[in-house]
């Protein structure tokens, strides 16, 4: 371990003194980076929802979803019928919440009000939403989830569990694509 | 790890976990659940990481020669002999084989 | 396909790049079975071919129990027969059924109001077959405001295929209307 580490000093030392290496590296790096950004973007453009792909973190949707599930999302603008599996989010609150609508009421002009539950909760959520707001609207919904994919993202999870490994592992990704040499 | 052994690994990983996964897929498809599928990929995966990850004694069989110190040049006897010319020759040989090998 | 955080290099040089490697490598492995067995259930899903077909023999309101205004918000309580074999839509890449009971109806104020008045999450093709009469609903039919007076509801099964891996989409059957009576009671 410790000679990994005293590999990775030493390179880095080399990297500096080589300036024209040290920019294709960053480069490299840049590009890794920007080429995931832009799928992203490009989800988000496509589906029209804040985050097209989120990881469940509770068990409230239990069996349906797990802990780790992939949900993909959907914000297009369909109206949201019962029964649906939407992600929204509470003004002020910062995590988003996957649950089931369990009450729809669209007025003439298209106005909807929506209520939700978890499927493995006994209780509505009223209780989790801001304090005297009695349903959910359209601009609270991120998307309605139409696919699901398990166990793919048990790695969000363990990340998500110990928020220290996540730095750890992003620091060492990032030197070692650094210090990667090029075999041509 | 040399760079035949790092071919190997690559080739080992590459084709067992897709093998793990297939058998796991037919036994989860007759069983009818894909918790089957998922324990027999997960048992490949994990034997993949003990095989290939550790650099085991097999994947160094083929350590890179690397050239032997040049001598300095000295000032040309007259006479030379036979055998030193050869020792450069086998050199140089040694320098084709090691291009070669990092031109994967 | 799964990135992993690896830059085009095809180096093994160290223990790290050889575990993502081979953890990356698999999780896309992993990522193929999950399609694999999505398309394996395709046919089933999409009904082609001679699949049977999930049925609804019968769905129906059974006795209103109350209608009552309760602060200016109308609630009805009333309880309800089904029977429904659903067992077809089973198959290894499906995690649950949840089936509920929809009612469907139109107000002055609203064009569209849904409510669940029953709900069950179906694991096994054992559950998959119900028939219960005279059921009392888990959750009371309320409305927005006060004009359950005098409306005609549809009832609705409604199943939500939650599969192991591929698309979310509903099925729902024939509706039974019914009528709400014009005064509390």
């Amino acid at each position: 371990m410790l000679e990994i580490v005293e590999t990775q000093i030493r390179e880095l030392k080399k990297l500096w003194r080589n300036k024209r290496l040290l920019l294709h590296q960053a480069l490299n790096l840049a590009m890794i980076v920007f080429s995931a950004l832009m799928i992203w973007k490009g989800l988000m453009f496509i589906t029209k929802s804040e985050s097209p792909v989120v990881v469940v973190l509770s068990g409230s949707m239990e069996p349906a979803f797990q802990r780790g599930d992939i949900l993909f999302l959907n914000n297009q603008d369909n109206p949201i019928r019962v029964g649906e599996v939407v992600v929204f989010k509470i003004k002020d609150r910062d995590i988003p919440i996957v649950h089931r609508v369990m009450k729809v009421h669209e007025k003439a002009d298209g106005k909807v009000e929506l209520l939700t539950k978890g499927d493995n909760n006994r209780v509505d959520d009223r209780g989790l939403y801001a304090p005297g707001q009695l349903w959910l609207e359209r601009e609270d919904i991120l998307g309605r989830a139409v696919g699901t994919l398990r166990y793919v993202g048990m790695v969000t999870i363990i990340l998500n569990d110990y928020p220290a490994l996540k730095y750890v592992l992003v620091s060492i990704m990032g030197l070692f694509v650094l210090t990667n040499k090029e075999e041509s | 790890m040399d760079y035949k052994g790092q071919k190997l690994a690559e080739l080992l990983y590459t084709y067992l976990i897709v093998i793990f996964g297939v058998i796991a897929w037919i036994f989860g498809y007759f069983k009818q659940s894909f918790k089957v599928t998922f324990q027999g990929w997960l048992a490949g995966l994990i034997f993949c990481m003990v095989l290939c990850v550790p650099d085991w004694p097999i994947y160094n069989r083929n350590p890179v020669e690397w050239l032997t110190e040049i001598p300095p040049p000295k000032p040309k006897p007259a006479k030379s002999t036979g055998e030193e010319d050869k020792a450069v020759e086998k050199d140089k040989a040694v320098e084709k084989k090691k291009t070669k090998n990092r031109k994967r | 396909m799964l990135l992993s955080l690896e830059s085009g290099t095809r180096s093994m040089h160290t223990y790290w790049v050889r575990l993502n490697a081979v953890f990356f490598y698999g999780l896309n492995v992993l990522l193929g079975l999950a399609v694999m067995t999505w398309l394996s259930c395709l046919q089933q899903d999409l009904g082609f071919g001679d699949y049977p077909q999930p049925v609804i023999h019968k769905i129906k309101m059974n006795d209103l129990l109350s209608l009552r205004s309760h602060g200016g918000v109308d609630r009805a309580l009333l309880s309800f027969d089904l029977a429904a074999d659903l067992r077809p839509a089973f198959h290894w890449n499906l995690k649950q059924l949840f089936v509920f009971v929809l009612a469907e109806y139109e107000s002055e104020s609203n064009k569209l109001n849904q409510v669940i008045l029953w709900d069950k999450i179906v694991e096994t093709e054992e559950d998959a077959q119900m028939a219960t009469d005279n059921a009392y609903i888990k959750y009371a039919l309320v409305d927005q405001g006060n004009e359950l007076r005098n409306t005609t509801v549809n009832l609705y099964v409604v199943w939500d295929h939650m599969p192991v891996t591929g698309r979310l989409f509903m099925n729902r059957g024939k509706g039974s209307p019914f009528e709400l009576p014009p005064s509390y009671r």
